[in-house]
């Protein structure tokens, strides 16, 4: 250590500096930091490229006739990835940066902390939407799957994206502890997905069933985005995903603001 | 009660910390009890007191991340609780419970640090700092522990604050590192740099502290520098020997009490006169033909007198 260097701390009034940096130029300055942190996790990669590609092939392979099979399972591939990579990443990341007294630091800094939270969030979205990539090239190659309604399609994967990142910042609330993280968010995400068609379709199900499944967050998004793989999403469709998902975003979001904490659940 | 201010001084620069009758109550408990305090601008406070007196609480109020039910707090001229980022500028924390971990490099997280502030350090300089030059392409997650103690302190200096908490900064320090820090934050004391520190190390609060104040059940129970401490406590110093042919204590007239080490026969003295009780010693020994060896003369240490403190806190505290 320099003690040479800690006389280069030394300033003439430093009450009189210059104000720090906005939200946008520090959203535009960390984003950069987060997507390279992201890229450069092993898991987070694993779990946003290569799971849902895993997923896809299993399930296509299950389901037989490819052609058939893959254009239901590209898009539901494509929600499990949007999904899994913005809730369930930011609801284990944003737990373990909170129990490690991370996020407390964030709060000392002088740069609006909804900008470094927002950088977060548009990271892990990001990162998510290269999953999607990912799926759709491959189903391209190998299926020769294309969406009929690329912009429907990119509207629903867009409304999931924004969806899941509130979701799973709105999660970390019930979160106690980074180990328990996991856990919970995969208790959470994971039967959601399947109650909404994610790992199969529902069209075999009680219609009971059906029902409830279009109240919830990801069902009228993940029918919107198969529908427009086949061509039949209208843009209604998309006007319901948007009313039923935004309707628990903005639910959520509100829940997230109330109850999201910056400290450590426990000491250490 | 407020610490620290001297009455007498005609028109004093404004203190950069003041708290007065800061009371934090949690669940029932009250964690802080009236404490007052005021720091100059430059003084380098230490803030002790056993696990639980209230320590970190105190330190999370200056830092704004408690709010105190009632009292008054004032770093920087500002109430910490919802202070604007300019003021947020201007501090700079070593949290006790935060451990940093990345997948970006020690060069990255240091340049994107700095691009919070609006006057900080280069990545270079923060580096030099605190010795992490040669590590700044590994990435942090490979980082020891210790190595991320140092990059914590290089994040709570790069925005070159005028104020700065040290939560327990060198836990997870080797001695070199932990002299090597000593020296970095000498450097700051002299740039004017205003420190807080909590440590239970307390061979670095003699280093470093200006000003000693002890914490017990949420109240200020001593306040003074450590020579102060030391000069009031009323404790005697020690004379101690090796000598192998002293089978029982010595009947010496300066000697309050004595005793000897099970484990390796060293025999101690405590006296006020320390002068008189070597002489004492030596011609008790010379009597008898007994060799002394090793014959040493000590202060109490800071540690003594910290252990009497707070062995005395219950007749002490009101």
């Amino acid at each position: 250590m320099s003690p040479a260097s800690a006389n280069r701390t030394e300033g003439a009034s430093r009450a009189g500096r210059a104000q720090p940096p906005g939200a946008l130029p520090t959203f535009a300055h960390q984003i950069r930091y987060d997507l390279l942190s992201q890229v450069r996790n092993p898991a987070a990669m694993f779990f946003s490229l290569g799971l849902p590609l895993i997923f896809l092939v299993t399930f296509t392979l299950i389901g037989g006739d490819w052609a058939e099979t893959a254009g239901y399972y590209t898009p539901a591939t494509m929600t499990i990835a949007i999904v899994t990579g913005t809730m369930t990443n930011l609801a284990i990341t944003l737990s373990y940066l909170r129990e490690y007294g991370q996020l407390k630091r964030l709060q000392l800094l002088p740069v609006p902390r909804s900008a470094l939270l927002g950088s977060r969030m548009a990271a892990a979205c990001v990162l998510a939407l290269a999953g999607v990539a990912v799926v759709a090239v491959f189903s391209a190659a190998v299926y020769d799957t294309t969406p009929e309604q690329p912009g429907r399609l990119a509207a629903a994967i867009l409304l999931l994206g924004v969806a899941g990142s509130v979701l799973g910042v709105a999660l970390t609330a019930v979160i106690p502890s980074e180990n328990a993280a996991s856990p919970i968010a995969n208790a959470l995400v994971l039967p959601l997905l399947m109650i909404s068609g994610g790992f199969f379709p529902l069209d075999g199900a009680p219609e009971w069933v059906r029902t409830v499944s279009s109240l919830l967050p990801l069902e009228p998004g993940l029918s919107a985005a198969v529908d427009a793989y086949r061509g039949a999403c209208s843009w209604s469709d998309i006007g319901y995903a948007a009313l039923v998902t935004g309707a628990w975003t903005a639910a959520t979001a509100a829940l997230g603001v109330r109850f999201f904490s910056w400290t450590p659940r426990h000491r250490r | 009660m407020l610490v620290g201010m001297d009455p007498t001084t005609s028109s004093p620069p404004p203190p950069a910390v003041a708290a007065a009758d800061v009371v934090v109550r949690r669940g029932g408990v009250t964690v802080l009890d009236g404490v007052g305090l005021a720091v100059r601008p430059g003084e380098v406070v230490a803030l002790l007191g056993p696990n639980g007196a209230g320590k970190t609480t105190f330190v999370e109020c200056l830092e704004g991340y408690q709010r105190p039910d009632t009292g008054r707090i004032d770093v920087l001229g500002r109430n910490p609780w919802r202070a604007p980022a300019a003021w947020r500028a201007r501090i700079g924390a070593v949290l006790q419970d935060c451990r940093i971990d990345s997948e970006l490099s020690v060069a990255e997280i240091v340049t994107m640090t700095r691009g919070y502030y609006p006057d900080a350090l280069t990545t270079q300089d923060a580096l030099d700092l605190v010795g992490l030059a040669p590590l700044a392409k590994r990435r942090v997650s490979r980082l020891s522990g210790g190595e991320r103690r140092r990059l914590e302190i290089a994040l709570a200096l790069i925005g070159r604050p005028d104020f700065v908490v040290l939560d327990e900064p060198t836990t997870g320090f080797d001695p070199e590192a932990r002299r090597s820090l000593w020296k970095v934050l000498a450097g700051l004391r002299r740039a004017g740099t205003t420190m807080l520190l909590t440590t239970h190390l307390l061979d670095e609060v003699e280093e470093l502290a200006d000003r000693v104040v002890l914490l017990v059940r949420g109240r200020v129970h001593r306040t003074g520098t450590v020579e102060e401490l030391r000069s009031t406590s009323g404790l005697p110093d020690r004379v101690g020997c090796v000598a192998p042919e002293m089978d029982s204590a010595p009947d010496l007239p300066s000697v309050l009490e004595s005793w000897r080490d099970r484990d390796n026969g060293r025999w101690t003295f405590t006296t006020n006169e320390p002068g008189r009780t070597v002489q004492e010693l030596q011609e008790y020994a010379n009597e008898r033909r007994i060799g002394l060896v090793d014959v040493t003369v000590r202060s109490p240490s800071f540690e003594d007198v910290y252990l009497d403190l707070l062995a005395h806190r219950e007749e002490a505290s009101p």
